[in-house]
């Protein structure tokens, strides 16, 4: 399945203000994998996130999805390609989950229409898709901060994307349904071909859950990069390589052949 | 190919829902069908009380060219006053209720109106400039630029980095609204006696000098408006949610938000401009739809066309026949309105809306 080029970054810098944040990143992803950044808060990672979806320009590089621009493509095709499920999310109004998952369907509706059957449709395998059919007459307002987070995955799902975004996507989930949601984005992944891009914090995680994970750091005017390293967990998530990003010292465990990282 | 069957299970496929309607369903229709007896209870409203029945002798008469058995007084009353009056008054009630629910679903936040933004204010001058200083101005043109030009300004005030905080919106509409204020206060100061009282019952927000051509000016504008944000209301629910979240599923949110303010300031000024300031409207016909309804736009926007025709037509019926002298419309649904926007404010204090 992981085979062609889906995303390209080519030599993207942002700078806020004064401060740069990310310095000429440059990474190649294929496409159907699953691709975890990890790095300390403030590093970047939303902000290169948005960058691919072409949420905010970057001042200089630029970002190619399928062989094209993400900044020059029509922000309808981007989004046939492209879902984006963000840090945390709120809203004013009272909408019905099931209103807020088919919003997901405005790339394929025209510019008069409302959505017919099939989106309908597509909005319901969605919601079964995430686990949260039981939801769909809920107020987004009156579920919790986790449950949202999967209504807004599978709003990105009634995209058809063949590139899945996500922002930290168990920041609100409990013990279980981090590793549940985690398991259905690499099952997404690994039945649909879809490329994943998150981001996540446990670097625990990243290693059960990931094809390659990138790590990063947050840039102190040194000269230094931001991609620490970038390749298969194992390669990745040394305690050389944490120490360059998080300066702490951690532990590798071995635990039935699976990798365990622990702080000293 | 169509076989009878074919055509009979079709028929019955689309009268189905109706036959098995549900509770929401019947007030749905209700809702939707409210525009007629609130027409029949207000033609009954006056001093020529005119039932169903005798309207429809009134206009067949007309039409068909015959003797009237009622006195020739009530196709007078019915011709010259009631209709325009309560035409007016529908579409008053329409425009100003769509035009605050299409803001509120732009600024995500169901306190914003569009008086809230300055175009009332912008109205009242550019309404005051057209009566005295600029007579060649027609009204209209003088009301709807002017609050185009407040409604801009206070948003482009708002906007910082791309985002909208709706606490700048709301304070950026206060300077606009001030600022709009202190110049129709400058004109108010420089003209004449008989300009300045025009101006001011102008500001009064009343529909009792309703006539035909007020209901010809404001309907194009009106009709036109309305259409266009029903065929594009669902594109309020993707807007509502958040911007970066419209955006990250494909909106072309400049040019969205572009198009439904000046749509719904366009639709508000005109008819500002034929029945002057009549004032929270626009915040309590959707708030009331969304109590019953729910927040999404698909029903809300056309619930907002017929809900407020309804409510603005019997308020204007007590307006001018609950006292012994006219009350000013406008007086009456500020009155109404300021305990719905208190209620408002404190829920979305306590977090019910956030
Ligand atoms: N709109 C903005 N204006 C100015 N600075 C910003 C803006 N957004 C982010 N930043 C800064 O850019 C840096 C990177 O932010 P970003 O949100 O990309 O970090 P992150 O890696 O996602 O962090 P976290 O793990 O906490 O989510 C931070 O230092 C932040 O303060
Ligand atoms: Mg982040």
């Amino acid at each position: 399945m992981i085979g062609r080029e889906s995303i390209r970054i080519d030599e993207v810098s942002m700078t806020y203000g004064s401060s740069k944040i990310l310095d000429s990143v440059s990474l190649s992803i294929g496409k159907g994998s699953v691709v975890t950044m990890v790095g300390p808060n403030g590093c970047g990672k939303t902000t290169l996130l948005k960058i691919i979806n072409n949420l905010l320009k970057p001042d200089k590089g630029r970002v190619l999805v399928e062989g094209m621009e993400v900044n020059s493509m029509p922000s309808h095709r981007l989004a046939r390609i492209m879902g984006y499920v963000p840090q945390g999310h709120r809203i004013s109004f009272p909408f019905k989950v099931r209103d807020v998952v088919i919003t997901g369907r405005m790339p394929y509706i025209s510019a008069f229409s409302s959505p017919k059957r099939e989106d309908l449709e597509r909005t319901e395998q969605a919601l079964s898709l995430v686990g949260i059919s039981g939801l769909a007459d809920q107020p987004y307002t009156q579920i919790s901060g986790g449950e949202r987070q999967l209504v807004m995955i599978a709003r990105a799902m009634v995209q058809q994307p063949s590139v899945l975004l996500l922002d930290e996507p168990t920041s609100y989930l409990d013990f279980k349904n981090q590793i549940s949601t985690l398991k259905m984005i690499k099952e997404i992944s690994r039945n649909r071909g879809v490329t994943v891009v998150m981001t996540l914090h446990d670097p625990n995680h990243a290693l059960m859950f990931s094809d390659e994970i990138v790590l990063l750091r947050k840039l102190n005017g040194s000269r230094e990069e931001n991609v620490i390293a970038f390749g298969s967990p194992n390669e990745t998530m040394t305690p050389q390589n944490i120490q360059a990003a998080y300066g702490m010292e951690v532990e590798i465990l071995d635990v039935r052949g699976r990798k365990l990282l622990l702080p000293v | 190919m169509y076989t009878r069957i074919g055509i009979r299970a079709k028929l019955l496929e689309v009268l189905r829902p109706l036959l098995f309607l549900s509770r929401g369903r019947w007030l749905l229709f209700f809702a939707l069908l409210m525009p007629l007896p609130a027409f029949l209870i207000s033609m009954n409203i006056g001093t020529y009380p005119v039932s169903g029945l005798e309207l429809a002798e009134i206009i067949l008469s007309r039409l068909m060219g015959h003797d009237l058995r009622l006195p020739t007084v009530y196709d007078t009353v019915v011709f010259n006053i009631r209709l325009p009056r309560i035409l007016l008054a529908m579409m008053v009630g329409a425009a100003l209720s769509i035009s605050g629910a299409t803001l509120q679903g732009i600024f995500r936040n169901p306190l914003v109106s569009p008086f809230i933004l300055g175009l009332s204010s912008g109205a009242a001058f550019g309404a005051a400039l057209a009566m005295s200083v600029f007579p060649w101005m027609p009204l209209q043109i003088g009301a709807f630029a002017f609050s185009l030009l407040a409604v801009g300004s206070a948003y482009l005030m708002a906007r910082s980095k791309g985002e909208v905080a709706v606490i700048s919106l709301v304070l950026a509409g206060v300077v606009v609204s001030s600022v709009f204020g202190a110049l129709l206060a400058i004109v108010q100061f420089a003209v004449d006696a008989r300009s300045l009282q025009s101006i001011v019952y102008w500001n009064m927000g009343t529909l009792s000098t309703a006539s035909w051509s007020k209901v010809e000016i404001a309907a194009p504008w009106v009709l036109a408006g309305c259409l266009m944000l029903i065929a594009l209301r669902w594109r309020l629910n993707v807007l509502a949610l958040g911007e970066e979240e419209a955006r990250s599923v494909g909106m072309n949110l400049e040019r969205y938000k572009f198009v439904f303010i000046v749509t719904a300031t366009l639709v508000a000024s005109a008819v500002v401009a034929v029945a002057g300031i009549i004032g929270l409207v626009g915040l309590i016909v959707p708030h009331m739809v969304r109590m019953v309804f729910g927040p999404d736009h698909r029903i809300l926007i056309p619930l907002s066309v017929t809900v407020g025709a309804s409510f603005l037509v019997l308020v204007d019926d007590v307006a001018r026949a609950a006292f012994s002298f006219e009350v000013p419309v406008g007086i009456i649904t500020t009155l109404l309105g300021a305990p719905v926007f208190i209620y408002l404010l404190r829920k979305t204090r306590s977090g019910g809306w956030e």
